[in-house]
């Protein structure tokens, strides 16, 4: 009866002060989780990590004819090793397939790391052993990916990147180049669509990516940045993290218990943002909108019919994926290639989305979102 | 309920030791641990909106797909079994639905969705029995090539689903003031309650669980038993995943990834045996509703995500612990 | 075959048997609580001689062999090994003085090699650290060799047949160069080449002066091969001879106590009945690979059959495979005249066949839940209603059999653990009752339990026969059978070897059971 009776009094001791910690905690941060944005300039031009500064992806030329029939000859091969999966690197992929077929360059391995560092590596090694020539690639971790990728550098394939670079790789040496979206200015874009939305003036929800990830830290940083700065007529009243997806629809409808009175809600990326129509739509909030990134096949259709989606800002994965194609066949012939290409930024609201499908997709949208964009908006 | 004891009216807490040590009600802890966790959030969040109808409401719709799966694994987990799959199972019946209803095939979206659990559990169940392989590693294994399946059935990209009966009846609709995913809560805690506890069946299911060979010198087919548990709890999944794609409005393969160590621990918590032969749904639910409160009230409190990670977990930690003490004790 | 060539030999090249006592006991006493188990036990053992130690059930041989051991500390008398008294405070130091013991279990590691079981835990070392394979090798070998055994060292251990394996946890025993070997039953699971090799072995080792402490059940071999016998009885010394002056009669009349009337004990085949009345079960040629072999027994309406017999004579792999847990059994079953062929458990019961396994705790009783619930556990479908269950119902049908067996609970709702062994076990019972069989198949059943609650289930037994009903009663206990069986099946080797039958006149008591058990084993070996 001694040990039971410790051990409930232990057991109570975690307790309590696992719920003192919780109630604290809570009480001592309604200050905001996200770095402190007025420090920011938004005139700022995006450069590269190490300062470089960057190139329009609409000057890097094409391959003359005789150096496609050149890099045709050669037989190189490649392997696609990224973050991630979903539409937005399908898109990515679709672009550089149609590059590497056009080059006669074959994909020889194909990976995707889930978010895990570690993953990267041994997916890395594994394609390695086909010795491809070339490597398009997301590092996941900027720090981690200078040692998982030393072997591709040692043996001297043609690394490009996507979106992130790697901590003390220089372009020229290590890798050819990085091409990326604009994060900064998809930021600012997505700040000016909750503009739009909301008519200029109102109380928005901020919904981040709570973890050290560049891209979205960029866009998120940089949304709150141009919000504060230059729409002082829209306020932030409630901030809150995420890393689950499945999580943003109870942060959704947490947000509205305490805000009722909330007119947009800002999501870190496309996919989480689903949750966040849910809870709104389960709210019976019509009036609410939502701003986020990237094409996503369930929330165009919310957009097409009217409901909680706004609109998004994009960059252009399936250019970027042909551009990256190229330029790693222009670094194979030896030629010199600018080291940070931009993207610009495209915006898509429900005017714009068949168009914009058939720019990055190269397809129209789903017959759903047709059959939606057929009929008018409720006014 | 004990009308057969002849004995004198009995206290209340004798009453309740009693049942407890019956199985009637598995475990006072995870009553006493909810009832605490939601007094505390409603004091110290009263003015952040805990206690209004909207969020409660809330509170049950993001809990129902959570509960009904740990009703399924109830059954799977009494029957000395279990069933790691179910995360899988809810993203692949979910697609299943989704590309079925987009072609307007309104039941045989629903029939093929509560196939792919029937299947599923089927298989489950007859590699456990009949060719002797661990559940833990068949449906280990099956979560890997359901969630396969998965992907490249839709290669990747989402699915929307605009079926408006379907969207109602399966995800946000609601009958008069309560959700429709509460009515499906209902249902299930309920059947289920009276299968484990009030049929023949349950009752050789808690057997096989606690002491195969008994139950099977006593004239049970325990294989029998083990497969339909792993049926139920993989069907359960099924369900789950149709009310996730009808809430949501589509389809993705990434549903219920982060699903199956919640279901685990609400089922624990609530008393059911991970060894088998002690299970309760009702105790299942309950878990499942503090887990929610638990989920709701750290949000509102405004932790970050990292906090509330360590905050849920110790109170996980320090619940399944104070549970499995009462289990030994009592 | 003395061995002096490897390093490390150390089979012992002492002189043969002589009058030398090595090991004396006197007066040893060990109660546990208010048992007393050994009651002033005189005991000697002489250099190079096999001595063997006889009794039954409860008589005090593995106590005594225990103390002998090191494994309990005596109450009271004194130990001298070779004329000095001696303290044997734990098993290791058993060891270190010289006795080893060799179980009835055996204590081998099935994925080792016959070596590095011989050698484990006096591993040679090279280099203080590092196992030295070569010489664990050769010195198991040499002591193989010393046994006569044809084992190779480099052979995985659990790939040998049972009496290879005796053989080397002999050898294991023997590692250490015991001076004083004591075996418990060793032949329990050996076949009669097996034993033959076994006692070949025992015999070299006499030659080589080694003392032996030989425990067994097996009469006949007993008397084949021991130097001298001695039987205990209730914790005391019955009888110490030499197996040349006394007859088994003899031996069994020490062991039980009473003496063994003129009358016959027993014929091989069932006594004659009218011919009219339909046996409740009948078995007809019963056999099952090497366990059992052609048994033909009848089970009529008010009999209780016991069946009786030493272990791995096929008592319980008779009531198994009438129950379909054996699938390769062939014969026939006849249930109140009708064959049935009986494919599992489920079939059985509805054959109106009911068991009650021997393993209470592991194949009887559901732990974590309640009487209730262990209770029922074969009749919940006879109990729902519609498919439900009421609680009334079940309450109901629960407390009425916790009060016909007088089960001793606080209540059907009480978790089966709290209950003592005697009140599980009338549980266990009381879940074949519930089914309302036409014959009960007991195993065992009064195995480790209080006298209280043996006495009340007998009763139960008794009155289930009266009723109408049959009964096939397994049991180790001879004095239970004789109480209320009206034959007993005598098994051996998995033939039944006679029959005691009330009616035709046999005596059917403790010692003629005993007897019969060991009838017609004459000088084995």
């Amino acid at each position: 009866m001694e040990e039971s009776t410790m051990r409930r009094r232990i057991v109570g001791a975690i307790a309590s002060i696992a719920l003192v910690v919780a109630a604290c905690g809570g009480a001592a941060s309604p200050a905001p989780s996200s770095p402190a944005s007025p420090s920011i300039d938004l005139n700022a031009k995006t450069v590269g990590p190490n300062g470089e500064p960057s190139t329009p992806v609409d000057q890097i030329p094409d391959l003359t004819a005789d150096e496609v029939a050149q890099v045709q000859g050669a037989k190189y091969t490649a392997a696609l090793l990224w973050a991630g999966a979903g539409t937005w690197y399908n898109a990515l992929t679709a672009g550089a397939e149609e590059e590497f077929a056009r080059l006669g360059i074959e994909i020889v391995a194909r990976a995707e790391a889930n978010f895990d560092p570690a993953r990267q590596q041994t997916d890395v090694e594994t394609a390695m052993a086909r010795r491809p020539s070339i490597i398009l690639t997301l590092p996941v971790d900027p720090t981690a990916a200078a040692t998982a990728f030393r072997p591709a550098v040692d043996a001297g394939v043609k690394l490009v990147f996507v979106d992130n670079g790697i901590d003390g790789y220089t372009a020229g040496k290590e890798y050819v180049a990085i091409v990326t979206g604009d994060h900064f200015e998809m930021g600012k874009a997505a700040a000016k669509l909750m503009s739009d939305a909301i008519g200029g003036k109102g109380k928005i929800g901020y919904i981040f990516h709570d973890a050290v990830y560049y891209v979205t830290n960029n866009r998120d940083r940089y949304f709150k940045a141009a919000i504060e700065q230059l729409y002082p007529d829209i306020q932030i009243v409630a901030e809150q993290g995420f890393t689950e997806e499945g999580k943003t629809q109870e942060i959704a409808a947490a947000m509205l218990t305490q805000h009722p009175d909330l007119n947009g809600i800002y999501v870190a990326w496309s996919a989480a943002a689903q949750g966040v129509i849910a809870a709104l739509r389960e709210a019976g909030r019509k009036d609410v909108k939502v701003v986020a990134y990237d094409l996503d096949a369930v929330n165009d259709l919310d957009m097409a019919r009217c409901g909680n989606m706004y609109g998004v800002a994009l960059d252009q994965p399936y250019l970027e994926g042909k551009i990256m194609a190229r330029i790693a066949a222009q670094a194979l012939l030896g030629k010199s290639v600018p080291p940070f290409i931009t993207v610009p930024v495209q915006t898509e609201t429900r005017e714009t989305i068949a168009q914009v499908w058939k720019e990055n997709v190269n397809a129209d949208p789903p017959q759903e979102i047709l059959d939606a964009l057929a009929s008018p908006c409720p006014s | 309920m004990t009308a057969g004891d002849r004995d004198a009216p009995l206290g209340f807490v004798e009453s309740a030791r009693r049942r407890v040590a019956a199985g009637r009600i598995e475990n006072l802890i995870v009553y006493l641990g909810f009832l605490v966790i939601f007094a505390f959030f409603a004091v110290v969040l009263r003015d952040r909106g805990f206690l209004t109808p909207d969020n409660l409401a809330n509170i049950g719709r993001q809990t129902a797909m959570v509960s009904i799966m740990a009703v399924g694994m109830t059954f799977a987990l009494s029957a000395g079994e279990i069933d790691l799959s179910i995360g899988s199972i809810v993203a692949l019946s979910a697609m299943v639905a989704a590309i079925l209803l987009r072609d307007g095939h309104f039941s045989l979206a629903i029939a093929a969705a509560l196939g792919v659990g029937l299947l599923t559990g089927f298989v489950n169940g007859l590699l456990t029995t009949k060719v002797r392989i661990p559940s833990f590693l068949v449906t280990l294994g099956m979560m890997s090539i359901l969630v396969g399946l998965a992907r490249i059935t839709t290669n990747l990209e989402p699915v929307p689903i605009t079926n408006q009966a379907y969207v109602f009846w399966f995800g946000s609709g609601d009958l008069g003031p309560i959700p429709i995913l509460l009515v499906w809560t209902a249902v299930f805690v309920f059947a289920g309650h009276v299968l484990l506890r009030f049929t023949p069946f349950g009752r050789h299911l808690l057997a096989t669980g606690g002491n195969r060979t008994a139950a099977r010198y006593s004239g049970i087919d325990t294989d029998r038993i083990k497969i339909a548990a792993l049926m139920i709890s993989a069907t359960c999944a099924a369900v789950a995943g149709m009310l996730f794609a009808g809430r949501l409005h589509g389809a993705r393969y990434t549903l219920g990834e982060t699903e199956l160590m919640t279901v685990i621990a609400a089922t624990v918590i609530g008393g059911t045996s991970l060894f088998g032969g002690r299970g309760s749904v009702i105790g299942a639910l309950v878990g499942s509703l503090l887990m929610g409160v638990l989920n709701n009230g750290l949000l509102l409190l405004g932790l970050t995500v990292s906090e509330q990670l360590v905050a849920r977990g110790a109170i996980i930690i320090v619940a399944v612990a104070l549970s499995l003490r009462e289990a030994r004790t009592s | 075959m003395t061995d002096g060539r490897a390093a490390g030999a150390s089979v012992a090249t002492r002189p043969s048997a002589g009058t030398e006592t090595v090991l004396e006991a006197r007066a040893i006493r060990k109660a546990f609580g208010a048992v007393l188990a050994l009651d002033g036990v005189s005991f000697t053992l002489r250099r190079g001689e096999i001595h063997g130690l006889v009794g039954q059930n409860g008589a005090g041989k593995s106590t005594l062999v225990k103390v002998l051991s090191g494994v309990h500390q005596p109450d009271a008398g004194e130990i001298r090994l070779a004329g000095r008294a001696v303290v044997v405070h734990s098993p290791q130091e058993a060891r270190r003085l010289g006795i080893a013991m060799v179980f009835q279990e055996f204590s081998l590691t099935p994925s080792l090699s016959v070596a590095e079981n011989v050698v484990l835990g006096r591993e040679p070392r090279r280099l203080g650290i590092l196992v030295d394979d070569r010489a664990a090798r050769e010195h198991s070998r040499a002591i193989l060799e010393s046994l006569g055994a044809a084992i190779k060292p480099d052979a995985p251990v659990g790939r040998l047949p049972v009496g290879a394996q005796q053989l080397v946890e002999i050898a294991k025993a023997l590692a250490g160069s015991p001076s004083i070997l004591i075996l418990d039953e060793p032949t329990a699971s050996l076949s009669q080449a097996e034993i033959e090799t076994l006692f070949a072995a025992l015999r070299r080792l006499r030659i080589q002066g080694v003392s032996m402490i030989y425990i067994s059940h097996h009469l006949g071999e007993v008397m084949a091969i021991c130097d001298r016998l001695t039987v205990l009885r209730d914790g005391r010394v019955q009888l110490a001879a030499r197996p040349g002056d006394v007859d088994l009669t003899a031996v069994i009349e020490a062991m039980t106590g009473a003496p063994i009337g003129a009358r016959s004990m027993g014929s091989g085949t069932e006594a004659a009945r009218p011919a009219t009345e339909v046996p409740l079960l009948e078995l007809e040629g019963w056999t099952l690979d090497r366990r059992l072999s052609g048994v033909d027994l009848r089970v009529r309406a008010g009999e209780i059959v016991g069946v009786a017999g030493l272990l791995g004579s096929g008592r319980t792999s008779l009531l198994r495979s009438i129950m379909g847990l054996e699938p390769g059994v062939a014969g026939r079953l006849r249930v109140r005249g009708r064959e049935i062929a009986i494919t599992s458990p489920a079939a059985a019961l509805r054959a109106g066949l009911a068991y009650v396994p021997e393993d209470r705790r592991r194949e009887g009783i559901i732990p974590g839940q309640s009487v209730e619930a262990n209770l029922l556990l074969a009749i919940w479908r006879r109990l729902a209603r519609l498919g439900i269950l009421r609680p009334a119902t079940v309450s109901a049908r629960a407390t009425e059999l916790i009060r016909r067996l007088e089960v001793r609970a606080a209540g059907p709702w009480q978790p089966i653990e709290f209950l003592s062994g005697g009140n599980q076990q009338k549980v266990v019972v009381g879940r074949s009752l519930a089914v309302e069989p036409l014959v009960l198949l007991l195993d065992d059943p009064t195995a480790g339990i209080d006298i209280g609650s043996r006495r009340e289930l007998l009763g139960h037994i008794r009155r289930f026969a009266d009723s109408g009903r049959g009964v096939v009663l397994v049991s180790s206990e001879l004095d239970e059978l004789a109480e209320i069986a009206d034959r007993v099946a005598i098994l051996r080797r998995g033939r039944i070897s006679r029959i005691l039958d009330r009616a035709a006149g046999d005596e059917l008591s403790e010692a003629a059971i005993l007897a019969a058990i060991h009838a017609d084993e004459g000088l084995a070996a």
